[in-house]
């Protein structure tokens, strides 16, 4: 699963990233952000919750999130 | 990194200030009109547990912000709270993700708090819909203002 959602961010930001890149510094906004989410949730099959997603800001916690 | 949390109207008013100066220079439709909060009022509601304040802290510093309204609505007075957004804001530095962050945080606060329903809105010149839409809301209303 890490593998796919790092194929997965650096698709959509178009930029390479590691499990330790910071969203914040990623020139993503709030709609990008979002939609990473659901697509993340969509390939892993797994729902993140409200308060989980407030606490996703590096790519590593996408991945923990989904794990 | 930033944090969420809800906390209580005395804590955000002590940094809100320039925040929301901001906040109304950004989106205020009223520039004539002087943007006064009434903290003593929020306080009041807030002691009736009817007046929420969720926050975004970087650093412990205030960026960011969801007011709302906890209360079972008027026309629904035997159902469960609804949290009605009164305003939201976070910083543009801090536009990164986390105006959506803090709006995931502020609901799954209504969830906790037992609220069924969250009443969310923006300016037409703002337009936040495409975002709400993503976050699961539903476009359900038209509002009108008129200056008389």
């Amino acid at each position: 699963m890490r593998e796919k959602i790092i194929a997965l961010v650096e698709e959509e930001t178009g930029k390479q990233v590691t499990m330790e890149s910071d969203f914040d510094s990623l020139g993503m906004d709030s709609l990008e952000f979002v939609d990473l989410i659901l697509k993340a949730q969509q390939l892993s099959g797994k729902a993140i919750t409200d308060a989980e997603v407030a606490k996703i800001n590096t790519v590593g916690d996408l991945v923990s999130a989904v794990a | 990194m930033l944090s969420f949390q809800l906390e209580s109207v005395e804590k955000w008013a002590l940094e809100a200030q320039p925040l929301y100066i901001q906040h109304w220079k950004e989106l205020g439709l009223d520039q004539d009109l002087e943007i006064a909060p009434d903290i003593s009022k929020m306080k009041a509601i807030e002691a009736l547990g009817m007046w929420k304040v969720v926050t975004a802290r970087f650093e412990g510093r205030l960026v960011g912000y969801v007011l709302a309204v906890f209360s079972p609505h008027l026309h629904y007075s035997t159902s469960a709270p609804m949290f009605i957004v009164d305003a939201y804001y976070i910083m543009p530095e801090f536009r990164t993700g986390n105006g959506a962050k803090l709006l995931k945080f502020a609901e799954s606060v209504a969830r906790s708090l037992g609220a069924i329903k969250i009443y969310l809105s923006c300016k037409v010149h703002e337009d936040h819909s495409a975002l709400f839409t993503l976050l699961g809301y539903r476009l359900s209303d038209y509002a009108f203002i008129k200056r008389i």
